[in-house]
């Protein structure tokens, strides 16, 4: 028992080294080193700025990465400018990104770039985009002037890094500098695809359960979610207006498939108030939904308010989480419950929840304490804390569906202990009335010749009332040893109740039944004559099947009718 | 509630619709912001002194790859055409094994990979894109190949050119659906290993599983390689190795898999090819890193053993189908690790079949792995479920296995081995609780005289009364033929004599109603503070003996 428990341990040791060596490859891929070489040096520009905000004086020196812009209002125009290195590499450029601004780019008063513009026209607000901005020869040593018109209100604070480097370098850079992110978001939107896929096929067989569908769609939006918040998109293709729409739809949808989960039966406290909380989220997505498209009010309005109510939402959903997790430990050590059950896969699976949520409050938080309290700006947030929530989260879906496989195994083990309880008399270790009934039923069936004995234990009730009940027992294991010993294999012997017994016979050899009943005779004549304290005494009965129209149970009766005729027998013979 | 998980099944479901959706405009519908011109004629090629004029890319690329050997020099050049004037003017081409220098009216405007040409290492390919000056309307374009490797250039991408990040676009368009299904694949074989090999000790029969994922996760890894999609996430020499060495790495763990799942039938002789085929691969990988062999001529090595592997994968599938040797969950991690060898096998079909470059044949390649690796991950999670669902129905048997074991079967009541464990436990809380002991009178008076139905029905009624009176108790159970054990944790010595009161109270009612026989019960209680010990069995005997006394007290009531 020993050795066996140091393999385990021993076994358990190298099983999570080995498991460590997979996040640990994660992040040695996400190191630099691993990064594409730049051919020439990226700069980013942050310092030696001049700033000017509409018709106010330019402010010199100023760092963008702080640069105190105070709240901007639509039509607002914020204007940059830096001198342009003297000398330039190959293939040089200027980088930034830009968000619900039209951009004009002037070098030297001449305008090279525009952004926006036409989505402005069309009453659509300008989408994330990075603007790269060519530089020849003959731009060396200019100034670059780049004037941001705001399209929203309070919609910028800050501004993004501008980079100056050769522009393969810097695309290159850009995107593996977001490449844990891509390749996380990918796998979640792909991973809850399948899911999806699969729930559906599996639905019937796992109980009409449906919160594997609500981990899918929470996998699935949180992937698109950071694959569009990192501005991942930009990189790979195109259509940025696609791709910010569809950073705010996910974004709105993530709080309803969280609580969605949350409710499909994970949780025991707190379900009416969730589905009242999960409508309005519906209704919050589908009115927004409808207002942006329809050209009324975009998406980006919303944000505080969701912002808002997700923090409420989220409280409330930790507390619930919080309390679900304390009754289902309480549950498991109170006296009347099921305890062979365990609850650890469900609470991994809030513990999951739990993470997640408050990761999202975190991230919400520090969101906005950038955005309104900070001098840099919602430009410089990350989010890395919602990908690593994220990621556990999926995670700890994937292990309380491992633990349900621990429960199964315990049930293997449990299901062998209970069948024995479950069909095992305990005082006596014979078979019980459950089992001989069962025996008796199958025997009905079959076209089995086979024979009944009835046995009762006389005056048990006197034994118990004279010497209580510890006596009374050893009278009854008395017996049922006796027994045990004169019927083997094949029959079984049974007792059916407190002073009842039964030995079924899958034969029906008359002579050599009646030889075992001799045999039990003399033990029992054995036993009285050493112990002459409790004198042992029963009265049985025989019955055998003669043709197939008999039940099981008509034998039974007959057995029993015969035990009768004895015990009066020796009732007469006392009195 | 039907109709409720309908409607939400089908929100759910217009979500990821639109998800999908999403994704196709983007890859059908990416607007272009400038012109892009793909040069596919007009070229002239020189190789070993040989010239060809005017051909197009598609004769290009059927020279270099019957004729261009280990060591030689190609070079075609053509003239570009005017589009447009875009931003960050760039060349895009794809060079496989090669070192090359990019000439615009003779003058060098990109080179790579000399170095490595000039020291005898391996170059692998990938896509390179090349910044022209402004004024490249017009010019010669001149593309030298320094070749490392016979019969190259199996796939040709035709060189293009436009604005750098259109470039981009085009290609990451192209190989979209692998580039999503390696990545995803890659994430989701680490993501399962690590979660099967935490799991693994208490449940030994994950062991398929981590084999699988892991198997899944090296798979994806070559995926990446082999679309050459590595240069754009990571630096070229991290990126070339990863193709190879991930393609033979899935020898050793396809073994493995196979191995484990047939374990039973593994005889020495597998066990020793086994070792062969494995030391093989290794040794293979160890060459390359030495620099002594490189991967690119030994190819064909693995190639032949993966096709062996592959081919034995599917006859255990076929075998398997017929006779149902392998469980469920097995079968199905089998199946996903055949469809993933299928893709293979159509991908060194088309390698070795193939002697002309069809874009349908390309566009074949692009389609087939991904998908088969999707369904691979399909088949791993599945096989999740199943562990699930098994685990479901074993918690229903266990429930009703429970309840027969702990239930009595005639009155429904808790029986004697639930009563044991549970009157053991009351010992670890520090709560007072009482325990009522009953006893049935005449229980044998009435069997004897009316039979086992009789006396059955005098138990019922007696448990009937005992339910309605004791209503809010906490624990009832019949403990023997005709005792009966209450707990609970009133301790108020009126209330229980209220309920024992009740229930005589039945008992005569039913005894007026009904004289076939006459129902009484003797009851003693004893709570927990009377008691010094902490043992719960005390407590019950206390309570046995008190039922005693109120036995003998209506015996003698009975009889005088």
């Amino acid at each position: 028992m020993q050795t066996k428990k140091l393999n385990v341990t021993k076994k358990y040791i190298i099983c999570f080294f080995l498991a460590a060596l997979i996040p640990l490859l994660l992040l040695a891929f996400n190191a630099s080193v691993v990064n594409t070489k730049p051919q020439y040096e990226i700069t980013v520009l942050d310092t030696g700025w001049t700033l000017q905000k509409n018709e106010a004086n330019p402010i010199m020196n100023v760092n963008i990465a702080s640069p105190n812009l105070g709240t901007t209002l639509s039509g607002d125009v914020l204007t940059i400018s830096h001198k342009i290195p003297d000398f330039l590499v190959p293939g040089s450029a200027i980088v930034f990104r830009t968000a619900m601004c039209t951009v004009n780019v002037y070098i030297e008063d001449n305008l090279v770039e525009s952004f926006g513009q036409d989505y402005d026209r069309d009453k659509k607000i300008p989408p994330k985009h990075f603007v790269y901005i060519p530089l020849s020869k003959n731009h060396a040593g200019k100034t670059i002037r780049i004037e941001f018109t705001v399209v929203e209100d309070y919609a910028v604070t800050g501004f993004s890094k501008v980079y100056y480097g050769n522009v393969e370098d810097i695309s290159s850079f850009l995107l593996q500098e977001k490449r844990m992110h891509m390749f996380i978001g990918i796998f979640l939107i792909v991973f809850g695809i399948e899911q999806f896929v699969l729930s559906i096929k599996f639905f019937k067989s796992l109980d009409q359960d449906i919160s594997p569908f609500f981990s899918s769609l929470i996998s699935t939006s949180l992937g698109c979610y950071i694959l569009c918040y990192y501005s991942i998109f930009c990189h790979i293709c195109n259509n940025d207006y696609l791709f910010t729409l569809l950073e705010y739809l996910t974004l709105f949808t993530i709080p309803i498939g969280i609580f969605g989960f949350m409710i499909s039966g994970h949780i025991s406290y707190g379900k009416k108030f969730l589905n009242i909380l999960i409508t309005c989220n519906l209704l919050f997505l589908l009115t927004t939904t409808i207002l942006n498209f329809s050209g009324i009010m975009h998406y980006c309005h919303f944000i505080t308010l969701m912002h808002i109510g997700s923090l409420i939402e989220s409280i409330y959903a930790i507390y619930i989480l919080i309390r679900s997790i304390l009754n289902n430990i309480q549950n498991s050590h109170s006296l009347n419950v099921e305890y062979y059950e365990s609850t650890a896969p469900t609470n991994v699976l809030l513990l999951g929840a739990f993470l997640f949520v408050s990761c999202s409050i975190f991230e919400i938080a520090k969101y906005d304490m950038l955005k309104f309290f900070s001098p840099s700006g919602e430009f410089r947030t990350d989010i890395s804390f919602i990908t690593m929530g994220a990621l556990f989260f999926v995670i700890c879906v994937n292990i309380s569906y491992s633990l349900s496989l621990v429960n199964k195994v315990n049930s293997k083990n449990i299901k062998s202990q209970l069948e024995g309880i479950a069909y095992t008399d305990p005082l006596t270790g014979l078979a019980n009335r459950s089992r001989c009934e069962q025996i008796l039923e199958s025997l009905t069936n079959s076209k089995n010749y086979f024979a009944i004995i009835s046995i009762d234990l006389d005056h048990l009730k006197a034994v118990n009332d004279t010497f209580g009940h510890t006596v009374g027992d050893t009278y009854i294991i008395t017996l049922s040893n006796m027994l045990k010993s004169t019927f083997e294999e094949p029959s079984v012997t049974g007792r059916m109740g407190g002073d009842e017994f039964i030995v079924i016979m899958p034969y029906s050899n008359r002579q050599h039944i009646k030889t075992l009943l001799a045999s039990l005779s003399q033990k029992k004549d054995d036993y009285n004559a050493n112990n002459p304290d409790i004198k042992l005494s029963f009265s049985y009965g025989v019955a055998y099947r003669t043709n197939f129209t008999q039940s099981s149970k008509d034998i039974y009766n007959m057995a029993d009718n015969n035990m009768y005729k004895m015990k009066a027998l020796h009732h007469n013979s006392n009195n | 509630m039907k109709g409720r998980v309908t409607l939400l099944i089908l929100l759910i479901s217009s979500f990821f619709i639109t998800i999908t959706f999403g994704l196709l405009v983007w890859t059908i519908n990416s607007p272009q912001l400038f012109s892009l011109a793909f040069l596919s004629d007009g070229w002239n090629l020189e190789l070993n002194g040989e010239q060809y004029n005017n051909i197009n890319t598609d004769k290009v690329r059927s020279i270099i790859f019957n004729k261009a050997k280990k060591g030689d020099v190609v070079s075609f050049s053509t003239v570009l055409p005017d589009i447009d004037n875009p931003p960050f003017p760039s060349l895009g081409i794809y060079t496989s094994n090669s070192a090359y220098s990019i000439f615009l009216d003779n003058q060098l405007i990109g080179s790579d990979f000399h170095k490595l040409y000039d020291s005898n290492d391996f170059i692998g390919g990938g896509y390179n894109f090349i910044m022209l000056p402004d004024d490249y309307v017009g010019k010669t374009l001149k593309i030298k190949l320094w070749i490392t490797v016979d019969y190259s250039y199996h796939n040709f991408l035709i060189p293009m050119i436009g604005s750098y990040h259109d470039l981009r676009f085009a290609v990451f368009r192209v190989l979209m659906l692998p580039m999503l299904s390696g990545i995803f694949l890659c994430l989701f074989g680490g993501f399962f290993t690590f979660v099967s090999l935490i799991f693994f000790p208490i449940l030994p029969t994950l062991k398929n599983q981590i084999y699988s994922s892991l198997f899944s996760l090296v798979f994806g890894l070559w995926m990446l390689g082999h679309f050459r999609l590595t240069s754009f996430f990571a630096n070229a020499s991290f990126g070339t190795s990863v193709e190879y060495s991930s393609l033979i790495l899935l020898i050793p763990l396809a073994l493995l898999l196979l191995c484990s799942l047939y374990k039973n039938k593994i005889t020495k002789y597998h066990i020793i090819a086994s070792i062969i085929v494995i030391s093989i691969s290794l040794t293979l990988i160890l060459l390359h890193v030495l620099k002594i062999i490189f991967m690119t001529s030994t190819i064909f090595i693995v190639h032949i053993i993966g096709s062996i592997i592959i081919g034995l994968i599917l006859y255990c599938r076929f075998k398997t189908f017929k006779t149902h040797s392998l469980s469920k969950s097995d079968s199905t991690l089998l199946n996903g690790i055949s469809i993933l060898s299928i893709s293979l096998i159509f991908d060194e079909i088309l390698y070795y079949a193939s002697n002309s470059f069809d874009s349908i044949e390309g566009l074949i390649d692009l389609i087939i792995i991904p998908i088969a690796a999707f369904i691979n991950a399909a088949c791993i999670i599945s096989n999740y479920y199943l562990y699930v669902t098994e685990a479901l129905a074993q918690q229903q048997e266990v429930v009703s296995l429970a309840h027969l074991a702990y239930a009595d079967g005639l009155t429904n009541l808790a029986n004697r081995s639930k009563a044991d464990k549970y009157i053991a436990s009351l010992e670890k809380s520090n709560e007072d609780y009482t325990i009522i002991s009953l006893d049935l009178n005449g229980l044998k008076t009435v069997n004897d005289e009316l039979g086992h139905s009789a006396g059955d029905q005098y138990i019922r009624e007696f448990a009937l009364a005992l339910m309605e009176s004791f209503q809010e108790i906490q624990f009832t159970a019949r403990i023997g033929g005709d005792e009966f054990v209450i707990i609970s944790n009133i301790t108020d010595i009126d209330i229980i004599q209220n309920y024992l009161y009740k229930v005589r109270q039945k008992l005569e009612l039913l005894n007026q109603s009904d004289t076939k026989y006459y129902r009484s019960v003797a009851a003693g209680f004893a709570m927990r503070h009377e008691i010094n010990s902490n043992n719960s069995r005390d407590v019950y005997l206390l309570a046995d003996k008190r039922m005693y006394i109120d036995k003998q007290k209506i015996h003698e009531k009975m009889f005088h």
